[in-house]
């Protein structure tokens, strides 16, 4: 029993911690990466401290959807993130079926939903543009999303991943969820073959046009959203593939997967270094690599178990 | 023995001359000389094996039936023609249609050509048949290639891919084939034709019909049945004329002799329903659809190209209903006439330099005796009387009507008929027309020479073909051999 | 699961991968791949069984397929100045997904090819690499693009004999793959004259020849 709560008290720790330490790297790679000496190493997590004592400026003619749409998104996000095993720790209320996959999805989705709502309830072009694309992406990334992580935890014949992502699997098949899940990711991160969020050019903005308007506070809650989302994502494909590779008992070890996700930021920075966007209208064949691998999965997953 | 040794050797001889000897003259004679050389060697082999009973001798993966030596001299005739035409009408280097390497290449692949070609109807495993037939596919590629203009490349690229896709397939029917006699055929033998033929009953069904699926979507791509014979037109026309005549005269004899090796085996499988509703029906759309595409034709060597779908047709319905003679005659009498109407083309274009339909007219007046041998052919490739086609096809409709397939033979008659009257229009206007061409380069009459000699043997073959003749090539080709 | 099955399984997928891309270099590395895991097919079987001449061709198979070949194409590609292939008609995305679907319908009704009636595998994906091999020809633009479907509908062809027959003869087999090399090489004469003369290698925009 206290084995239990010291890892969950441990998971809700590293929920804390570990997303803002990987955005701090990201963010000092890229820097090193572009051959400048970049911010001091903590910087990302001053500016949200400084960004959270701001006020800040809502436009009149929104609703309360506007306003609420952080919120939204920090509770629903932050949930998502202890009922999720992406830290090697124990999640809370594991293997009471709230981490259920179809159930994750569609928390996601909502997220997504609210996002593109308030992107839409400012009145902006850019706002419409932002959550047009938004939307499209969504309907794209769901199937590798579901059928990745379904491939998964297969052998384990229950939808709640708290338990399902620590079923053994095959190499073989870890590998190619993973793959999916991470391509996967990369679109609702708007991470960099997809979107990139360092540009305000409206040819190609998707994730920056949908929160062009907020500031301040609610800028802060949502870009600390995102560092969130971003550590769950690194931290369940470095779960997936860790437990397909060295076994189940190396995918819960929280200092292995841990670095795992340090070591994933790390690959990302350097990645979106040399890398370049891709055009818009080729990022439906991009995110339909993601479906075939995740359908590859399934199927190694089915017919060889 | 020494026969079989010296038809490889007479084209190997000539293929490495034209690429070693520099004085072009003498390649001319040395090509001229080694395909009679070649055809003589081709018949008297085949009169060994006739007298042999259809037992030939054989190396390794080769060896001799009534059917292959049949073939065999087919291809000599028309090789011998080829090269002797090409001799006689290339007479000097540097020629408007052909540079001096195309004057090699044509002679040099074209030997290989009949090489492949020699190997591809004398194979005894289904195995070394394939390697033939894609090394024939391989060295008359160059062929096609030979003018370097830019129609003629994309015929080529045309040509390798379709053919290669084709080709591949034919690979896994064999494929197919030899897993369906796994097990029960000793090793090495699972693909020879002999041990096929007599264990048909043993091979395993359901893989044995995909399996001669694929082998004739395969065979049936080079020999240019119609679903799948679009290469064959721009290929054809694309090549110098005496190469045409030896993708059209020979090239597909050998396809069409793989086709029949195929369905042999496979009609005494038990699935005898499978040929006679494949093949057959396959061959006489054929025949039908070229004589419609033969409607609106532009140009005289596309004509006959089209027109070898139709006769390749003929062919795959005798093949089909397992008409053995009446495959063996055609065959002759198609190469003969095409041949010879081919090689006119080439003189045709050589002397007014268009082989446009639109633009030629009043080859008659010009140079009659050109003209008379064109109208000739035409007749002898369409099957009118004094040709052997004519016999040809009258047996193959008579023996299909006693069949009763009277679909096929309501497709056939109708296809024979409209492509009858199409060519015969085209070249009517062409050869009485009042329009002059422009250029007029003077050519030797002797280069009429092998196309006249072939016309005048298809003409005694329509007086040779009697019920006794028929009865002995029946013999010849159903007896001993890979049986 | 054997050895075999899991080469098999990877160059089935190797051509579903090559069905998705879009560079050709890309396309050309998969290529190679996927010949190196049938050549080993080949040789694990040739070593199990300690046959001589199967070794012989296995050791040529890998020569040819994984490296010889690739390097030409790849040579090829430089020199001609090939680097994508946006494909023609299907998206190279929704083409994979489709070629998914096909991969595992061939898998499900491997009994259907196979020689014994077994449902072993081996046969699905042989046959699922000759499909996807045409549906590449299919989709590409660019003669290379349909050059390399040649290749993997090719390779289908020699997995299936390699698994599912005792096997060609092992003269046929190493002629058959003599004919297909100098088929390549043949081919790659004739992109450079494509490429010389029409100035693209876009075969749908080849338009010289038509009725």
């Amino acid at each position: 029993m206290s084995n239990v709560l010291i890892g969950v008290a441990l998971h809700c720790l590293l929920v804390a911690s570990l997303p803002i330490l990987l955005a701090c790297v990201i963010r000092k790679t890229k820097a090193r990466m572009q051959g400048r000496p970049g911010p001091p190493f903590l910087q990302p997590a001053l500016d949200l401290a400084k960004r959270l004592k701001k006020s800040d400026t809502v436009s009149e003619t929104t609703s309360w959807v506007f306003r609420a749409n952080p919120l939204v998104g920090v509770a629903l996000t932050v949930w998502l993130a202890l009922v999720l095993p992406w830290t090697g720790a124990t999640p809370i209320l594991r293997g009471s079926g709230v981490a259920d996959l179809i159930l994750i999805v569609y928390l996601l989705a909502a997220i997504r939903f609210f996002a593109i709502l308030a992107a839409l309830d400012t009145g902006s072009a850019f706002g419409g543009l932002g959550a047009s694309r938004e939307a499209a992406l969504s309907v794209l990334i769901e199937p590798g999303l579901v059928i990745g992580l379904a491939a998964a935890s297969l052998s384990s014949r229950t939808l709640d991943l708290s338990i399902g992502l620590g079923s053994p699997v095959r190499p073989t098949v870890a590998i190619l969820s993973a793959a999916a899940f991470l391509i996967a990711a990369l679109s609702e991160l708007s991470r960099m073959p997809i979107d990139d969020t360092t540009t305000h050019l409206e040819l190609t903005m998707v994730h920056e046009a949908t929160i062009l308007e907020y500031s301040g506070r609610r800028l802060a809650l949502i870009e600390w959203t995102v560092m969130i989302r971003t550590a769950m994502f690194f931290g369940i494909a470095a779960v997936l593939l860790v437990n397909g590779m060295f076994g189940p008992d190396a995918a819960t070890n929280p200092l292995i997967i841990g670095t795992g996700v340090i070591a994933a930021g790390l690959f990302l920075a350097v990645f979106e270094g040399v890398s370049v966007k891709l055009n818009w209208r080729r990022v439906p064949s991009f995110v339909a690599f993601s479906t075939a691998l995740a359908v590859m999965s399934a199927f190694v997953a089915a017919v060889e178990r | 023995m020494t026969a079989f040794i010296a038809i490889f050797t007479f084209p190997l001889l000539v293929a490495a001359s034209s690429l070693l000897v520099r004085d072009l003259r003498l390649i001319r004679s040395i090509a001229g000389i080694g395909g009679l050389a070649h055809a003589s060697a081709a018949i008297w082999v085949g009169i060994d094996v006739w007298r042999m009973g259809g037992h030939g001798p054989g190396i390794g993966w080769f060896s001799l039936d009534g059917l292959g030596c049949w073939i065999l001299a087919v291809n000599g005739l028309v090789y011998a023609a080829a090269m002797g035409n090409a001799a006689l009408l290339w007479n000097a280097p540097g020629d408007i249609h052909l540079s001096e390497r195309g004057v090699r290449v044509l002679f040099g692949c074209g030997s290989l050509f009949i090489l492949a070609g020699n190997a591809v109807v004398t194979a005894s495993d289904l195995g070394a048949l394939w390697i033939s037939m894609e090394a024939t596919t391989l060295v008359t590629a160059p062929l096609v290639l030979a003018h370097g203009a830019k129609s003629s490349i994309e015929a080529a690229w045309k040509y390798l891919i379709l053919c290669g896709v084709g080709i591949a397939f034919a690979l896994l029917g064999t494929v197919l084939l030899l897993a369906s006699s796994a097990g029960s055929a000793p090793s090495d033998q699972g693909l020879n034709i002999a041990w096929l033929t007599s264990h048909a009953m043993s091979l395993r069904r359901p893989l044995i019909d995909t399996s001669f699926v694929f082998l004739l979507l395969g065979y049936g791509t080079k020999a240019g049945l119609f679903p799948v014979h679009n290469w064959l037109p721009d290929a054809h026309s694309e090549s110098p004329a005496p190469a045409s005549a030896l993708l059209s005269g020979a090239l597909l004899n050998c396809a069409m002799v793989a086709l029949w090796r195929i369905s042999d085996i496979v009609s005494r499988t038990g699935a005898h329903r499978a040929v006679t509703g494949l093949l057959a029906p396959m061959g006489a759309l054929s025949v039908l659809a070229a004589g419609v595409m033969l409607i609106r034709q532009r140009d005289l060597k596309r004509m006959w190209a089209y027109s070898s779908i139709e006769n390749m047709g003929l062919m795959a319905v005798a093949a089909g209903l397992q008409l053995a003679p009446v495959f063996a005659l055609h065959a002759l009498a198609h190469s003969l006439g095409k041949a010879s109407a081919f090689l006119l083309s080439g003189n045709v274009v050589k002397q007014f330099g268009t082989a446009s339909l639109a633009k030629l007219g009043g080859i008659m007046r010009r140079s009659p005796a050109t003209g008379f041998a064109l109208l000739a052919a035409g007749a002898a490739v369409m099957g009118a009387p004094p040709f052997g086609s004519f016999a040809s096809e009258w047996i193959l409709v008579s023996k299909t009507s006693m069949q009763s397939q009277w679909a096929i033979v309501i497709v056939v008659i109708a296809g024979i008929t409209i492509s009858f009257v199409a060519v015969l229009t085209h070249l009517g206007r062409i050869v009485f027309g009042e329009k002059q061409p422009e250029l007029e380069v003077k050519v030797s009459p002797l280069a009429l020479v092998p196309s006249a000699v072939l016309l005048l043997l298809s003409a005694c073959l329509f007086f040779v073909v009697s019920p006794a003749a028929y009865e002995a090539l029946d013999k010849l080709l159903n007896h001993g051999g890979h049986r | 699961m054997s050895p075999i099955h899991e080469a098999a399984g990877l160059a089935a997928m190797v051509s579903l991968w090559l069905l998705g891309i879009t560079r050709v270099k890309s396309m050309l590395w998969g290529l190679a791949l996927q010949g190196g895991a049938l050549s080993m097919i080949l040789l694990i079987h040739a070593i199990a069984n300690n046959l001589a001449p199967e070794i012989f061709l296995g050791m040529s198979a890998l020569l040819l397929k994984a490296v010889v070949i690739p390097l030409f194409l790849n040579w090829s590609a430089h020199r001609l100045k090939v680097d994508r292939d946006w494909g023609v008609g299907l998206a190279p995305g929704m083409a994979m997904l489709i070629g998914a679907v096909v991969l595992m319908t061939c898998y499900f009704q491997s009994a259907r090819f196979s020689p014994l009636s077994v449902p072993s595998g081996t046969a699905g994906y042989s046959i699922a690499m000759v499909l996807i091999g045409v549906m590449i020809m299919i989709t590409r633009r660019l003669a290379m693009g349909i050059l390399v479907g040649f290749l993997v509908l090719d390779n289908g062809i020699f997995a299936y004999s390699v698994t599912e027959t005792a096997g060609l003869p092992a003269v046929i087999e190493l002629g058959v793959m003599f004919d297909l090399f100098v088929a390549v090489l043949l081919t790659g004469m004739v992109l450079f004259r494509v490429s010389r003369s029409f100035e693209h290698m876009d075969v749908s925009k080849m338009r010289e020849l038509h009725e």
